[in-house]
């Protein structure tokens, strides 16, 4: 048995079969499925609430002040933007290193990313005191010759999150037209057109194959340096400024690795559960989740890692703020979160160094959702804390979250599940010819796939 | 009489108020500019007026800004004997006494089911005339006010005139009294004298004439006068000072120290200091030189204690006895109010009679024998009120014609030789009149008795101060005041017990509990401040709160300690919740050097300047024609607080609120940053460093290239510029200034009529969303540049003065332009004392600061 | 273009591509394959040459990089503002915006290029195009001269197509 069949346990999964069960998973919803929707509708009006009273009342109705002007939106900002880079990484980064039980996960964790990326842009309009005039951050000439201060690392967050949406959300739409036009092929009637419009008339001619899989390759190229990129210039909004803790030149890998390790999470949290409501248990085995699990184990690893040289450099460099700094996250006053964080997202994925953890379910879904708090802590307690202990001892302070900030998180956590469950009912949540491409091909040689023919384009 | 005072404010070419044309009485509804302006007028300049403040009995000289017939800001008046040009936070906090939204807008009477209702002015006066005239005596109940108005009582037939104010410094008085023959206070020399005694008082914040004192003492200490405080608890004049002396014995080599040098001793209001003073003063060759009685103060007739007689008429003029004394009104058959804003007495009274603030009224004031402060309306009246002194002359059946007529007969007496409108007008636009007086000596008698030991008492022995902000009680509702933080315990819109740190264990009490205050039948509950520098066995607590009917800012708030008296208390923590609103994160430095000082002589030099800090990756910009720097002198800071209210009032800050304050949302653009030590743990001996923090201008400034949308930039003399309608409200500027000196609205702050017509008309008044700092007073930058090319000159050294910088009592804060090497602000530069805060970060800031310095005594 | 063409349907990728082969050999005409996934074998054979989509490709991103230059400094010269005392021209943050510049207008530019030489987006699916050919069915088209149409139709049958329909091209 070939590495391509390897991942994929059920042997009775040919081309048919594909088609038949991922179609079958957009028929029209059971009732629990509108339960949940109004659920998330209900959530997302609270968050929607929240942010109206602070749009009419300004921004003290959170929790934020002086010093920590920054709390649970940029927490929740970063949060999203890190969850959205594991998509990429699936769908493009292992695209380009072939590494093959990709191929069934990488649509949901591409959907993810879309998602993820929709949700993080709420953000940088929910804390701003004036949300009104945000277009002035879009570079374009304004009041008279002035154009947006480029040299500013939000700037930089406006291009890279805006072209991460793009790029992502291209790759997304694109690697889905062959799928499409599959489920095209099995609608009928306004269904038909509706996906028949979404196709762009795909046949899947050779030639329409040869400039597809080219701009797919060059897509994962392009989307490859922005995995690295994107969160790197999120973790500058921290870097680039002077207060102590996020004056760090580490905070580049560590955000993209804490970004990978928190989207891999995400990822399992949605796909478990998913896998599990559609059926598609010999689409996505115990073998590709046990691969993320892997590939958490090194990103928690690594996470890790940064924690320890953090706080090593801090001692280092005999730097009278970083010390205290690093003295006051480990036995302050938000030291619970801290070790907290440790502990989910260093300490719970290195269960998965346990074979019988990695192939557990039930194991997967309670460390991904530890992993989720931890990441989401790990950047409240960048953020308070430097923030909150800064140079100047008399003006130290804490900061407490208040009803809004929480409503618009579950607000934004309910924002992207709905586009989760929206996408799960209307596009074919695994990649049917991707699927295809690893499976044995109909009529040829045993064991012989698509994907064994392939040669680098 | 308003066309003679238009014409004659004419001559004199200061301007006329717009809003005199038309003689009514009542306010206009609505204020609209002129198409065509009076002659006087000129729209965007603002008009100067020259009058007194009545803050409080010291009578500093102040000048009122006026712009279209508003009254904006008030300052001090530079050529005024008393102030010299400073003026105090309550006095800069004058102006909301005038704008209250609480002000009394009708005459009150009180019905027959005994509350007080709305009436006509002629109802008002029938009924007070009537109430008078009924009753077997008349009591007239007045604060300081010698001068016209004092007088004016005077002829009152048969009433009789109590000079009541709660700090009268009876204690003082009769010491000086029983050693000397007078029983009166004495002026102090302060600026001769090079070795300052204080026993308790606090002649840096409210003791009789603060700002006169802070003058003094400042230019004393130029010339390297120490300063020794004793008592048992450490203010904040002690904390200025160079040694504290805790305890209730004073040092046994005191009288020898003071003989070395010119010195002066002062004594609180304490019986058994001010007869040890007086005897120290006397034997170190202090009386008669710095200490001396040549003149009386307007204090010396007051009363902190009265009580109405039965069946006795009272009427209270622009005084609220009782806040202090609620009794005292007990047993009046009828009671007339005279007050600007509604209080406790005025709650009390059988009629209301709404009057005048002081800047809108007539008026005089001696607070010093042969010191006359002249008070003139710097606008119209904002409300139906009346003048203070037309109505005494009605309710007295006096004959004259009104109050200003009977002012200016005055003023004709006291100076009969002069050409009288030409003394008057040459007195309005001085502020005042004051003429040498005739010299006198005493001795200390020799029945002067020596002080008494301090009784053992059970219980702690309490003390209560008039607060910083607050004083007697009076500032409480104004909301700058309230929103002021205390430097010793930096606590907001609360009363507070401060306790010594070992009693506080022995009681499991933390700052922040609430605790019950008890002696004898009256008890108050006030939550405590854990504060090492009071003596343990000793209590403190800052009177001035705990009102009930002064207004939306002050009911409600902190507690009355005036109940307490002045016997031993009792204290017990009542609950643990933590309920203290405190500006400031840490009491320690933590050796950060941000507030730092120095022991002289001692300590080595400050270090030299080194080059490293210098070096820089980017090109130099130029400051071709100006650059604007401040400096800051730590040695002559007071910490009084007038810069942190004269801001406020400058710059259209608003006032939050205590619950804001809690939040840390608190927006005062300066602040002053109080640290016990420099270090990790309070030291030994106990002392406390401050600084003052503003936008420290950098110009390597962290927050400008963080700002997406360019509102924070650097301008061209070296200013930091927020423009606040590009802000978008990230607030990433405010997280990367390593001073955390940005304030953002986090709402839209309210100001409730008429609170918003002393809003600054050249200063923008922020909507929320929108980051605001100090700006150097731009504005005034702008029109000093204006007024300079307007008389075709080049701007010179002192043309500018920011707001803070004006108000200073001790002139703490210079600024000026850095790139003229013969401005004061560019040679205190160069001082050797000089540092500056988190200059290792290479923000290179325009503010430098200069050390303060502990002179070994 | 006008044409026909004949559609043979596969069942088995290694009769598809012998089928190929043989096509080629006897010269039927033009050849396409449809297939419900790509096939670079037979790509291969086909000789065709690599896709012009990696010019787009370089073409969008070396324009990304000059305009994500030129907008900053451009900007910085039209306003000119001192923030924090750095240079004007601060090419360590503009290399960021650049950056970003460069994969932005190449992943449009490669899409766009897709595309383009796709012939996507289609208003209809080409006649004749049969639903299973994203299914389980690989397809060959040979396009071919009319009087051609019944010879290709039989030698597809050889191939071991399993069916074969006519469609207008």
């Amino acid at each position: 048995m070939s590495e391509a069949t390897a991942n994929l346990a059920a042997p009775e999964l040919n081309y048919t079969s594909v088609d038949r069960d991922l179609v079958k998973t957009m028929q029209p919803p059971r009732r629990l499925y509108y339960g949940v929707l109004a659920a998330l509708l209900a959530v997302i009006a609270l968050g929607g609430y929240a942010w109206s009273v602070q749009l009419r009342q300004g921004m003290g109705v959170a929790g934020i002040s002086s010093p920590v002007g920054w709390g649970f939106y940029i927490t929740t900002f970063v949060f999203w933007v890190g969850i959205a880079h594991s998509g990429t990484l699936i769908s493009a980064v292992l695209f380009l290193f072939r590494v093959r039980w990709r191929s069934s996960i990488y649509r949901s964790a591409e959907a993810v990313t879309v998602f993820a990326v929709l949700t993080a842009g709420l953000f940088p309009l929910i804390h701003l005191g004036r949300p009104w005039v945000a277009y002035w951050l879009m570079p374009y000439k304004q009041m008279g010759g002035l154009f947006p201060n480029f040299r500013s690392p939000l700037v930089w967050d406006v291009f890279a999150v805006s072209t991460y949406l793009t790029v992502s959300a291209l790759f997304f739409f694109t690697g889905m037209v062959p799928d499409l036009a599959i489920v095209r092929d099995r609608s009928q009637g306004w269904r038909e057109k509706v996906y028949a419009f979404l196709a762009q008339g795909w046949q899947g001619t050779n030639t329409q194959w040869k400039h597809y899989t080219a701009a797919y390759v060059f897509l994962a190229g392009l989307a490859t340096p922005l995995v690295i990129s994107v969160h790197s210039i999120v973790s500058w909004d921290f870097a680039m400024s002077l207060n102590p803790g996020w004056h760090t030149a580490i905070f580049p890998p560590y955000f993209v690795a804490g970004a990978i390790h928190s989207g891999l999470a995400m990822v399992a949290t949605i796909v478990i559960p998913m896998r599990r409501i559609f059926g598609l248990d010999a689409f996505i085995t115990r073998e590709h989740l046990a691969s993320m699990a892997k590939f958490m184990i090194m990103t928690g690893l690594i996470l890790g890692y940064s924690y320890a040289v953090e706080f090593f450099i801090a001692w280092y460099s005999n730097n009278a703020y970083e010390r205290d700094l690093f003295f006051y996250r480990a036995f302050g006053d938000y030291a619970w979160a801290l070790w907290l964080l440790v502990a989910c997202n260093v300490l719970a994925p290195s269960l998965f160094f346990f074979e019988r953890v990695r192939y557990s379910v039930r194991w997967l879904v309670t460390i991904c959702l530890l992993v989720n708090v931890g990441m989401f802590y790990e950047r409240f307690v960048i953020i308070v804390t430097s923030l909150g202990r800064g140079f100047d001892p008399f003006t130290w302070g804490l900061y407490v979250p208040r009803w809004p900030e929480v409503a618009i998180l579950a607000g934004s956590l309910a924002w992207f599940f709905l586009f989760f469950l929206l996408f799960a009912k209307a596009f074919p949540v695994v990649s049917m010819w991707e699927v295809k491409e690893q499976l044995p091909m109909p009529g040829g040689e045993a064991g012989r796939s698509a994907m064994a023919g392939k040669e680098h384009p | 009489m308003e066309n003679n005072r238009r014409d004659f404010l004419k001559i004199l070419g200061i301007g006329a108020a717009a809003g005199m044309a038309g003689c009514s009485k009542t306010a206009p509804e609505r204020l609209e500019p002129y198409v065509v302006p009076p002659e006087e007028v000129v729209r965007g300049h603002p008009a100067w007026f020259r009058t007194t403040c009545r803050e409080c009995p010291a009578g500093c000289g102040m000048e009122a800004r006026v712009r279209e017939g508003r009254v904006h800001k008030v300052e001090g008046n530079p050529e005024h004997p008393v102030s010299g040009g400073g003026l105090c936070a309550r006095g800069q906090a004058a102006v909301q006494g005038l704008y209250s939204p609480d002000r009394l807008r009708t005459p009150l009477i009180r019905d027959t089911a005994g509350k007080l209702q709305p009436a006509s002015w002629e109802q008002a006066l029938k009924a007070a005339l009537e109430g008078l005239a009924k009753a077997r005596s008349v009591r007239v109940v007045t604060g300081a006010a010698r001068g016209a108005l004092e007088e004016l009582i005077r002829e009152w037939p048969g009433a009789q005139h109590v000079i009541y104010e709660p700090v009268a410094y009876e204690a003082v008085r009769e010491a000086n009294r029983q050693c000397f023959g007078v029983a009166g206070l004495p002026v102090l020399r302060f600026a001769e004298a090079r070795l300052i005694v204080l026993f308790s008082a606090d002649v840096l914040e409210t003791y009789v004439s603060p700002v006169g004192y802070a003058r003094g003492i400042q230019e004393a200490r130029r010339a390297g006068a120490r300063i020794l405080y004793h008592g048992p608890r450490l203010s904040l004049t002690g904390a200025r000072a160079d040694q504290w002396i805790p305890g209730e014995t004073p040092p046994a080599d005191l009288l020898q120290r003071m003989r070395e040098v010119p010195s002066l001793a002062v004594a609180g209001d304490d019986l058994s200091d001010a007869l040890a003073v007086n005897r120290l003063n006397s034997e170190a060759g202090a009386l008669n030189r710095t200490v001396r009685f040549d003149r009386g103060s307007a204090l010396d007739s007051a009363v902190s204690k009265f009580e109405a007689a039965a069946g006795e008429a009272v009427v209270v003029v622009e005084a609220n006895p009782l806040h202090a004394l609620p009794a005292a009104l007990r047993n009046a058959a009828f009671v007339v109010c005279l007050s600007s804003c509604p209080t406790e007495t005025t709650a009390a009274a059988h009629v209301v009679l709404p009057v005048h603030s002081p800047l809108e009224s007539w008026g005089d004031y001696e607070p010093w024998t042969g010191i006359h402060c002249l008070q003139q309306p710097a606008m119209m009246p904002v409300f139906d009120t009346r003048e203070t002194g037309d109505l005494l002359i009605r309710l007295a059946g006096l004959k004259h014609a009104s109050f200003y007529e009977y002012l200016r007969a005055r003023w004709r007496k006291l100076n009969p030789q002069a050409d009288f409108e030409a003394f008057w007008a040459a007195s309005l636009k001085l502020g005042g009149w004051w003429r040498d007086v005739p010299e006198r000596t005493v001795a200390l008698s020799a029945q002067a008795p020596r002080p008494p030991e301090p009784e053992r008492q059970q219980g702690y022995r309490l003390h209560t101060y008039p607060s910083l902000t607050l004083f007697d009680g009076r500032g409480a509702n104004r909301p700058w005041l309230q929103e002021l933080p205390d430097p010793i315990s930096q606590a907001v819109w609360d009363t507070w017990v401060e306790i010594n740190p070992a009693d506080a264990a022995l009681l499991r009490i933390r700052t922040g509990n609430r605790v019950e205050v008890r002696a004898g039948g009256a008890a108050i509950q006030v939550p405590a401040c854990v504060y090492p520098g009071i003596t343990p066995g000793h209590v403190a607590i800052p009177l001035g709160q705990g009102h009930r009917g002064f207004g939306r800012y002050a009911d409600g708030v902190g507690a009355n300690p005036y109940l307490l008296g002045r016997g031993p208390v009792e204290i017990k923590r009542v609950s643990e919740r933590r309920e203290l609103v405190r500006v400031g994160g840490s009491d320690l430095q933590h050796h950060r050097e941000i507030a730092r000082s120095r022991t002289v002589p001692g300590e080595s030099k400050p270090e030299p300047h080194s080059p490293l800090h210098d070096l820089t990756l980017y090109p130099e910009h130029p400051h071709e024609q100006h650059r604007w720097g401040m400096v800051v002198d730590l040695d002559a800071c007071t910490g009084c607080g007038a810069c942190i209210t004269a801001c406020y009032a400058e710059n259209n800050i608003p006032a939050v609120g205590r619950d804001r304050v809690a939040q840390g949302r608190i927006m005062s653009w300066i602040r002053l940053e109080r640290f016990f030590g420099q270090g990790t743990a309070e030291s030994d001996p106990f002392q406390i460093d401050w600084t003052l923090v503003m936008c420290q201008q950098c110009e390597n400034a962290p927050c400008e290239p963080v700002c997406p949308v360019f509102a924070a930039y650097h301008n061209q003399e070296g200013l930091n510029g927020q423009v606040y309608n590009r802000c978008v409200g990230t607030r990433y500027c405010a997280n990367n200034c390593p001073y955390r000196v940005r304030r953002f609205n986090w709402f839209e702050y309210q100001r409730p009529g008429p609170e918003d017509w002393q809003l600054n008309p050249d200063v923008t008044v922020r909507t929320k969303g929108v980051m605001e700092k100090c700006t150097f007073c731009i504005q005034r930058i702008v029109a000093a540049k204006d007024r300079a090319r307007r008389e075709n000159r080049p701007l010179s050294d002192g043309d500018v003065v920011p707001a803070c910088a004006q108000s200073c009592p001790t002139q703490a804060i210079i600024f000026g332009d850095l790139n003229d090497k013969d401005s004061r602000v560019s040679r205190m530069a160069r001082n050797e004392r000089r540092y500056r805060i988190l200059e290792e970060l290479n923000t290179r800031p325009a503010v430098t600061y200069l050390m303060r310095e502990r002179r070994k005594v | 273009m006008s044409g026909h063409s004949v559609i043979g349907f596969f069942a088995s990728y290694d009769l598809l591509l012998n089928a190929v082969k043989s096509a080629q050999a006897q010269r039927c005409g033009e050849i396409r394959t449809i297939s419900p996934v790509p096939l670079p074998e037979i790509s291969e054979l086909l000789g065709e040459k690599p896709s012009p989509v990696r010019r787009f490709t370089l073409a969008g991103g070396l324009l990304g990089l000059t305009v994500g230059w030129l907008l900053p400094i451009g900007s910085v010269y039209h306003y000119p503002l001192i923030v924090g005392g750095k240079p004007l021209v601060s090419l360590t943050p503009f290399a960021v915006v650049a950056y970003i510049c460069t994969i932005l207008f190449g992943a449009l530019f490669t899409v766009l290029g897709m595309l383009l030489n796709a012939r996507l987006p289609r208003i209809q699916v080409g006649r004749g195009y049969d639903p299973r050919l994203t299914g389980n069915r690989f397809g060959l088209q040979v396009i071919c001269a009319q009087r051609e149409v019944q010879e290709i139709e039989r030698k597809m049958l050889d191939f071991g197509a399993e069916e074969v329909k006519y469609v207008e091209v």
